[in-house]
C-alpha cells in the first residue's frame, strides 16, 4: 500500500534527475561539492603531513613532489594545511548556515503568524541587518567578543538569520492563503498541525536553494573575517588566515597565498553551481 | 503628493536604521570586556582621575540616560577619541574617507557599466554561447574571494610584469595633488597636475577592477532577467511594428524599462560593495576607512570601531535615499500611483 | 506575376510558417492564400489558436527565430515579395506602408513614455522632419482619432488613459504615416462592448477617408458582418473558405463555416440548446494527414482522411477548401 503512495514521489524524483543530467554545470557543481565533502571526511588519510608539524629548515619551499603545495614559513606542508583548513571552513560554514536556518525560520514563521506589530518590528529588524554591509556588523561583534573562530561563527550567524526569516515569512504568508490550506482547515486540522505538517514543508524549496548557496558563501565570509584577523588565529590552518600570512610572502613565495584561495574559489563555485541547479529543479515554472 | 509620501516613508525607515545602529553600538560599547575606565585612561590613572571620569561619563546614571547622552554626543559630531591615533575619531574617519569614496565609486562604475552591458547581451542572445560565457564569468565573480583575487592580480601585474603598482594610493615619490575634494583623480585634473593624475590612476586600476569584478554578477544577473521579462512585453512588439531596428528597440524601449529594477539594485549594491571595499583596502593597503577600521580592531580601539560603524551607517542611509529619489524620477508610474 | 495581380495590394501565396519547439514541429500555417485589394476590408476569422495572429506577424516578418520560421510561400505587397527583402528594407515598410494594431492596448504601449512621444516616434522614424512638424502632425493624428483635448493627451502616459483611449492611440500610431495596409489583430476584443462599437466606427471612418486597406483579424462573426467586404475563414492553420461577406454569410459552403454560423445564437429564433462544433482544434504538432477538419466534420469522406483539399471555386470570388466541392 505504501508503495502506491511513493509512486508519484518517485516519478518526480526521476524527473528531477533528468533535469540535473541535462545541465552539465549542475553536474560539475555536485561533483565539486561531493569531492570536497570526501576530502573533509577523509582528511587524515589524504593529508600526508600533520598540519601543525613545523620543520624550520624546510621553510618556504616551492611546490615539489614531497610538498604538492609547497611549505610555509615554518616549514609546514601547505597541502595538508589546506586539507585540514577545508575541514574547519566546512564545519564553520555548516554551523552558521544551520543556526541561521533554525533561528531564522522560527522567527519567520512566528512573524508570519503573529502578524501586526510583532511582524512589523521583527521584519524591520531583519531589514536593518540585511541591508547593512555585513562585514561592518561582523567586525563590530567580533571586536567585542574577541577573536577566534567560534566568535566569528557567532557573529556571522547573527548577521545571517534575517535572510531565512524573510524567506520563510514570505513563503509562509503566500502558502497560508492557498486554497489547500483552507481546505485542510475546513477539515478540522489544528493550527500547529497546519503549520508544521503543511505550511512549513512547502516553504522548504527556496530554503534548500538558499542553503546550498549559503554553504559556499559562509565559507567565503568566514575566510574573509579570518583574513582581516578576526577569525581563526595562527597556528590554526584556516584558509583565510593562510592567505593573510601568505600575502607577506607574495613576491617570493607565490604558492603560499595561491592554493588556499584556489580551494575557496573551487568550493564556493561548486556550491553556487549546486544551488543554481537546485533552483532550476525546484522552480515549478522551470520544471516543464 | 504621492512622491513625498513615498520618500518620507523611506526616510523614516532609514532614520530607524540609523537609530537601530546607534543602539547596537551603544550596546556593544557596554559589553566590551575589561574595565572601560582603564581602557580609556590607561592603567596609570589615579583614583581621582578615575572618579572624575566616572562622573563625567555619567556611568552611574541609568542606561537610558546614558544612551541619551551617547546620542546627544553623536548629534554633536563627537564620536570619541581614538586610543591609537590620539585624535578625534570623526576627524580620523573624515581623513580616510575620500580614499574609500574614490575606490567605491570607481568600482561601482566598473561594476554597473560592465554588468549592465553583460546583462543586456546575455538577454538579447539568450542561450547562445555568449550568454553561457557571461553567466560563467559572473559566477566566477561571485565565487572568488575578493582578497585572493587582489593578491593574484598583484602577483601577476606587480610581481611578474611590474606594470602596475603594488598598493597604496600614490607613489611615495609623487606629491599628492592639492586637496580640494581630496579625491586624487579629481584634484589632479582640477589643478592640472598630470603627474599625480597618471600616478593615482595607475594605483586605482587594480583595486577598482578587483572590487568591481566580484560584484558584476549582481548587476548582470538582475539586468539579464529584467531585460528578458521586458523583451516579452507587448510594447516591444509594437515597437518592432513601427519599423525600428533591433538595436533601436533595445535602446529606446527595452533598456529604460529593464533598468528600473536595476536602479533599486544599485542601492543594495552599494551596501554589499562596502563590505568588499573594506577587504580590498586591506589587500591593497588602500588608506580608506576600511583599513583604519582593521587597524583599530587590531589595537582594540573601541571608540574608533564604533565610530566606524556609525559612519558607515550614515553613508549607507544617504546612498539609499539618493537611489530612491532616482527611482522615482525614472519610473513615472510611481508618481501616479 | 500576372497583370491582374498587379492591381492587388497584398497577395499571400502558399504561406507556411512552422515552429520548431521542444515538443515537436508545429505547422502553424500550412499554405495560406489571401488577397487584398486597395482600400478593401478583409476579415480573417477563426477560433483561438487557428493561426490568425501568426499570419499577421508573418506578413510583417516578425516571427521570432527561434522557434518560428517562414518556410515557404510568397507575400507580394505592391508587387514586391516581402520575404525576399532585407531586414533593413523591411523596417522601412513596417509602420510606414504596413501597420499593425494589437488586441491589448494597455500592454502594447510603453509605460514610461508619453503617448504623444510614442506617436511622434513613428513619424520621425519614417520621415525626415523636425520636431515641430512632427508634433504638429501628432496633434493632427490625435484629432483624427477623436481624442478629446489632444494637447493635454499628448503629454499623458498610457496608464492615465482608459482602454478605449489607449486603442485610439494605437490607431493613431498605426495610421500616422498613412500606410496602405492596416493589420488589426482583434482590436476590440479587450474592450467594453460600447467602446467596441466606437472603435470600429472610428476605424471604418478613417479607412474611408485615408483609403487604407484593413486586414481585420477577429473571432467575432458579428463584427465581420458589419465591417468587412471580404472574409477568409481559418481553421487549424488553413483557410477553409473565403469570399465576399454576403456569400459567406448567406451561402456558406464549408462544413466548418456552416458550423460557426450555427453557433451564433439567434435572438428571435426558438433555441433551447446552444449549437457547437464537435471536437477541438487539432494539435498542430505532427498534424494528421488529410484535411485538418475531418475529425470534426459531419460530412467526412474517405478521401478526407488521406489528402489535403485544394481551394475549389464555389461561386464568383468564393472559394472553399473541401472535397465536397471538387
Amino acid at each position: 500500500m505504501w508503495k502506491e503512495n511513493i509512486k508519484p514521489a518517485l516519478k518526480e524524483a526521476k524527473h528531477s534527475l533528468h533535469i540535473i543530467r541535462q545541465s552539465p554545470l549542475t553536474m560539475i557543481g555536485i561533483g565539486i561539492v561531493l569531492g570536497f565533502i570526501l576530502i573533509v571526511i577523509f582528511a587524515p588519510s589524504i593529508a600526508p603531513y600533520d598540519p601543525y608539524e613545523i620543520n624550520p629548515p624546510g621553510f618556504l619551499q616551492p611546490p615539489n613532489s614531497q610538498h604538492f603545495f609547497g611549505t610555509d614559513e615554518c616549514g609546514r606542508d601547505i597541502f595538508s594545511r589546506v586539507v585540514y583548513g577545508s575541514r574547519i571552513s566546512l564545519k564553520a560554514g555548516f554551523t552558521i548556515t544551520i543556526i541561521a536556518i533554525l533561528v531564522g525560520s522560527t522567527i519567520g514563521i512566528v512573524s508570519a503568524y503573529a502578524g501586526g506589530i510583532v511582524d512589523d518590528i521583527l521584519m524591520r529588524i531583519a531589514d536593518i541587518f540585511l541591508s547593512f554591509p555585513w562585514i561592518v556588523m561582523a567586525m563590530a561583534i567580533t571586536a567585542v567578543l574577541g577573536r577566534g573562530i567560534t566568535n566569528a561563527v557567532i557573529a556571522l550567524s547573527i548577521v545571517w538569520w534575517p535572510i531565512y526569516a524573510r524567506l520563510i515569512r514570505s513563503q509562509a504568508l503566500s502558502i497560508r492563503e492557498m486554497p489547500y490550506i483552507e481546505a485542510i482547515r475546513a477539515l478540522g486540522a489544528g493550527k500547529l498541525r497546519i503549520i508544521f505538517i503543511h505550511v512549513f514543508p512547502n516553504c522548504l524549496a527556496p530554503v534548500l536553494v538558499c542553503a546550498s548557496l549559503d554553504f559556499g558563501r559562509t565559507i567565503m565570509w568566514c575566510a574573509a573575517l579570518s583574513f582581516i584577523g578576526l577569525g581563526a588565529q595562527p597556528p590554526i590552518p584556516e584558509l583565510g588566515a593562510m592567505i593573510t600570512i601568505g600575502s607577506h610572502y607574495l613576491r617570493e613565495s607565490w604558492w603560499y597565498a595561491t592554493f588556499p584561495g584556489l580551494m575557496i574559489l573551487i568550493v564556493v563555485l561548486g556550491f553556487n553551481l549546486l544551488g543554481d541547479g537546485l533552483r532550476d529543479i525546484l522552480d515549478p515554472n522551470l520544471r516543464r | 503628493m504621492k512622491i513625498w509620501q513615498y520618500i518620507l516613508k523611506k526616510l523614516i525607515f532609514l532614520i530607524a536604521v540609523l537609530i537601530g545602529v546607534t543602539m547596537l553600538t551603544f550596546f556593544l560599547s557596554h559589553v566590551i570586556p575589561g574595565d572601560p575606565i582603564t581602557l580609556a585612561l590607561g592603567p596609570m590613572a589615579t583614583q581621582e582621575q578615575r572618579i572624575s571620569f566616572h562622573e563625567k561619563m555619567g556611568m552611574d546614571k541609568p542606561l537610558i540616560v546614558q544612551y541619551g547622552m551617547y546620542l546627544n554626543k553623536i548629534l554633536h559630531k563627537d564620536l570619541g577619541v581614538s586610543i591609537r591615533t590620539k585624535g578625534a575619531v570623526l576627524e580620523d574617519l573624515l581623513t580616510y574617507f575620500p580614499a574609500t569614496i574614490e575606490l567605491t565609486i570607481g568600482a561601482m562604475i566598473v561594476c554597473i557599466f560592465f554588468g549592465i552591458y553583460l546583462g543586456i547581451i546575455s538577454a538579447v542572445r539568450k542561450d547562445q554561447p555568449i550568454d553561457h560565457a557571461g553567466r560563467i564569468f559572473s559566477l566566477i565573480g561571485v565565487s572568488i574571494p575578493i582578497f585572493w583575487l587582489g593578491f593574484m592580480l598583484l602577483i601577476l601585474f606587480y610581481g611578474t610584469f611590474n606594470i602596475l603598482p603594488g598598493g597604496g594610493r600614490i607613489s611615495p615619490f609623487v606629491d599628492s595633488p592639492t586637496p580640494i575634494t581630496r579625491l586624487y583623480l579629481l584634484d589632479s585634473i582640477l589643478t592640472g597636475n598630470w603627474v599625480a593624475f597618471k600616478d593615482s590612476l595607475y594605483h586605482l586600476i587594480l583595486p577598482t577592477f578587483t572590487l568591481g569584478f566580484c560584484y558584476i554578477a549582481l548587476i548582470s544577473r538582475m539586468t539579464r532577467s529584467s531585460m528578458l521579462e521586458v523583451l516579452h512585453q507587448n510594447y516591444i512588439q509594437t515597437a518592432k511594428t513601427k519599423g525600428l531596428s533591433e538595436k533601436a528597440v533595445i535602446r529606446y524601449h527595452a533598456l529604460r524599462n529593464s533598468l528600473i529594477p536595476v536602479v533599486t539594485m544599485a542601492g543594495m549594491l552599494f551596501g554589499q560593495l562596502m563590505s568588499g571595499t573594506i577587504l580590498t583596502e586591506i589587500t591593497f593597503s588602500w588608506p580608506g576607512i576600511g583599513l583604519y577600521a582593521q587597524q583599530s580592531i587590531m589595537y582594540l580601539d573601541y571608540n574608533a570601531i564604533m565610530g566606524f560603524v556609525l559612519v558607515v551607517a550614515f553613508i549607507y542611509a544617504t546612498v539609499n535615499i539618493a537611489t530612491d529619489i532616482l527611482y522615482v524620477i525614472i519610473d513615472p508610474r510611481i508618481k501616479l500611483h | 506575376m500576372d497583370k491582374s495581380s498587379k492591381r492587388k495590394l497584398l497577395v499571400i501565396k502558399n504561406l507556411k510558417t512552422y515552429f520548431y519547439t521542444y515538443e515537436g514541429l508545429v505547422e502553424a500555417l500550412d499554405g495560406i492564400n489571401i488577397t487584398l485589394e486597395k482600400g478593401e476590408v478583409v476579415g480573417l476569422v477563426g477560433e483561438t489558436g487557428c493561426g490568425k495572429s501568426v499570419t499577421a506577424l508573418s506578413i510583417l516578418r516578425l516571427i521570432s527565430w527561434p522557434p518560428g520560421k517562414i518556410v515557404d510561400g510568397k507575400i507580394y505587397f505592391k508587387g514586391q515579395d516581402l520575404l525576399k527583402l532585407s531586414e533593413y528594407d523591411m523596417q522601412k515598410i513596417r509602420g510606414n506602408e504596413i501597420a499593425m494594431i494589437f488586441q491589448e492596448p494597455t500592454t502594447s504601449l510603453n509605460p514610461v513614455y508619453t503617448v504623444g512621444h510614442q506617436i511622434e516616434e513613428t513619424i520621425k522614424i519614417h520621415n525626415k522632419i523636425n520636431n515641430q512638424e512632427a508634433r504638429k502632425r501628432t496633434i493632427e493624428m490625435l484629432e483624427m482619432v477623436d481624442m478629446p483635448d489632444p494637447r493635454k493627451v499628448f503629454n499623458q502616459y498610457p496608464c492615465e488613459l482608459s482602454g478605449g483611449m489607449q486603442q485610439r492611440i494605437m490607431i493613431a500610431i498605426a495610421l500616422s504615416c498613412n500606410p496602405d495596409l492596416l493589420i488589426a489583430d482583434e482590436p476590440t476584443t479587450a474592450l467594453d462592448v460600447t467602446i467596441q462599437a466606437q472603435i470600429l466606427e472610428l476605424m471604418l471612418g478613417l479607412q474611408e477617408r485615408l483609403g487604407t486597406a484593413i486586414l481585420l483579424i477577429t473571432h467575432n462573426l458579428g463584427v465581420v458582418a458589419e465591417v468587412c467586404d471580404q472574409v477568409a475563414v481559418m481553421h487549424a492553420g488553413v483557410i477553409v473558405e473565403k469570399g465576399g461577406v454576403r456569400s459567406i454569410f448567406k451561402d456558406s459552403k464549408h462544413p466548418y463555416t456552416q458550423g460557426l454560423l450555427k453557433t451564433i445564437p439567434k435572438i428571435n429564433g426558438n433555441q433551447d440548446i446552444l449549437q457547437e462544433i464537435k471536437g477541438e482544434i487539432p494539435k498542430l504538432i505532427n498534424p494528421p494527414a488529410g484535411c485538418r477538419f475531418y475529425p470534426r466534420c459531419p460530412y467526412v469522406m474517405d478521401i478526407c482522411r488521406k489528402k489535403h483539399p485544394d481551394e475549389y471555386p464555389v461561386g464568383s470570388s468564393h472559394f472553399c477548401a473541401c472535397f465536397l466541392y471538387k
